[in-house]
């Protein structure tokens, strides 16, 4: 199971459209997903394994391992989230995860 | 369904905007007119951008202004107009934009299915030129109505 967040600064726009890009992707990629959107504010405290967000949340987001987030520039076209999602998926089933 | 939202009175082509602000206020009265939003909203879409940063602009030419329910907004609702002379947000990647879609959305997951649509359609590459180069509200809607 993998949990993700998709993060900005309301939780309603580029992270909803977010979450429909990652849903599809992991389930493309047999991944068992959960994901969820958020505003930035609302992820304090929880457990994930991954965030896809955008740049500008960086320096709210130093907090958080740096190999646990993912940036996006694009969220029209699926191509760039696909490929940040695959990398990280091929990642950390390289590392042992059962995932 | 987002050809609901992407109607005759939300939609406005060829549009001249003096800068990004200018294309919020516009693309936000075309909503406020709807009765979706008031003021306050079109000045907290505004004030989001001047707050977090140009993160609304989502894909290279195109951005998507929305602010916090919170605003005073009565229901799910979308405009879009595109510019005759794009205009700057700021955003390094994505600049200039001559797609602005204004965004009011009641809570979490309201508007999943719309957006999921708006991806499909603005996802194209070739959808996206012809929006861009839309002369006409109907060219535009003949675009949506095609999703699905």
């Amino acid at each position: 199971m993998l949990k993700v967040f998709t993060v900005c600064p309301q939780g309603l726009g580029s992270s909803m459209i977010a979450k429909i890009h990652v849903r599809a992707i992991l389930d493309k990629l047999g991944v068992e997903n959960e994901v969820e959107t958020a505003g930035i504010a609302s992820i304090v405290g929880e457990n994930f394994d991954l965030i896809i967000t955008i740049e500008e949340l960086k320096d709210s987001l130093k907090h958080i391992d740096p190999q646990k987030i993912i940036f996006i520039t694009n969220f029209f076209k699926k191509s760039e989230i696909e490929k940040k999602v695959v990398e990280k998926v091929e990642e950390l089933r390289q590392s042992g995860r059962d995932i | 369904m987002l050809n609901d939202l992407i109607n005759e009175n939300t939609v406005r082509t060829n549009v001249n905007a003096k800068d990004w602000e200018d294309a919020i206020r516009i693309g936000g009265n075309l909503l406020k007119k709807s009765g979706i939003i008031g003021q306050e909203y079109i000045d907290a879409m505004i004030q989001s951008v001047k707050d977090i940063g140009p993160y609304i602009v989502l894909a290279p030419g195109i951005a998507m202004p929305h602010a916090n329910p919170r605003f005073g907004v009565k229901g799910l609702g979308m405009s879009l107009i595109t510019l005759n002379t794009p205009v700057y947000f700021g955003n390094k990647d994505n600049d200039p934009v001559s797609i602005v879609i204004c965004l009011s959305a009641t809570k979490n997951n309201d508007h999943l299915k719309e957006l999921s649509e708006l991806v499909k359609v603005l996802g194209n590459d070739s959808n996206v030129q012809q929006i861009k180069s839309a002369t006409t509200i109907k060219a535009i809607l003949d675009i949506f109505s095609n999703v699905n």
